[in-house]
């Protein structure tokens, strides 16, 4: 798996932040909050072409005093986390089933509200007032 | 180790808009969530979002990031320019706010309106035809947004 094109840590406000970065756009809209470990972590990943959860623990082990098997552990469900929100990508992201990463939820939570949404066809003010055939 | 990833960030104004500055000042363009209601009936708290650049020579009518007093940041309209003072009311505002024109900063290429992915340019049709009607029902907008209030706290309700 790699890291996400596009996708830059940056301190804002003390804070390690990933941040959808486009050539000219920042997009503050839609921003991740990292722990001291995860952000070394994704500092690191970036410089790499290609990882696996075995290299994010090794670069684990170099800085926090862990057991192999913890980090490991760990590492799997960072990556599967980071899978979930769509800043990794790859076909050796690891699956943690749904009941683990449930709580993983970008935005404001109403995600599953603005889907049934979209389905409903639903015409705003303008909608109407400008699109009408 | 215990990486993991929180629900949602939020950033103190005072301390995150000076970023935000920053990065238009560098030639960036910025997308931020909105929040507060002193941009209705157009913008609404939490839902919509806005696409800044940097301002240059922001004109009468154009709703703009703007310092009105220190680490007080606003995203509101201008409505009057006499030399280098600016005057701002929000669209959803009675009151006004003034400022220097160099304390004026962000000007607005569009928003994100509804959580949709299609921008609502400033110098589209729509956003033009809503300010000039918006702008000359002043007079009349406390009761406007009176009722705008009750209809929305009201299909909330029904949600």
């Amino acid at each position: 798996m790699k890291t996400k094109q596009g996708f830059n840590l940056r301190n804002v406000c003390g804070q390690d932040l990933i941040v959808a970065e486009g050539e000219e756009n920042i997009d503050f809209s839609y921003i991740i909050s990292m722990n001291e470990s995860s952000a070394y972590l994704w500092t690191k990943l970036q410089q790499m072409d290609s990882f696996t959860v075995e290299d994010m623990a090794e670069l684990i082990l170099r800085v926090y005093d862990v057991d192999l098997d913890t980090a490991i552990s760990d590492c799997e469900t960072l990556a599967a986390q980071w899978a979930q929100i769509g800043i990794i990508e790859g076909d050796d992201v690891p699956k943690v089933s749904v009941t683990t990463i449930n709580h993983v939820d970008m935005g404001d939570g109403n995600d599953d509200k603005k889907k049934e949404g979209d389905t409903v066809k639903h015409r705003s003010f303008f909608g109407r007032l400008f699109r009408r055939k | 180790m215990n990486g993991r990833v929180k629900n949602q960030v939020v950033l103190s104004n005072a301390e995150f808009l000076p970023e935000v500055v920053r990065m238009l000042n560098d030639g960036h363009t910025v997308t931020i969530n909105l929040k507060g209601y002193s941009m209705r009936p157009f913008l609404e708290n939490e839902r919509d979002k806005a696409l800044l650049t940097k301002a240059v020579n922001p004109k009468v009518g154009d709703p703009v990031l703007a310092e009105v007093g220190p680490g007080v940041f606003v995203l509101h309209r201008i409505i009057a320019i006499d030399g280098e003072n600016v005057t701002l009311r929000g669209d959803g505002n009675l009151g006004c706010e003034h400022c220097k024109m160099k304390c004026v900063y962000g000007a607005v290429v569009g928003f994100y309106r509804k959580g949709r992915s299609k921008l609502d340019r400033t110098d589209a049709m729509k956003w033009k035809v809503y300010s000039w009607i918006w702008m000359r029902l002043y007079p009349v907008r406390r009761y406007l947004l009176a009722i705008y209030r009750r209809v929305y706290d009201l299909r909330n309700k029904r949600k």
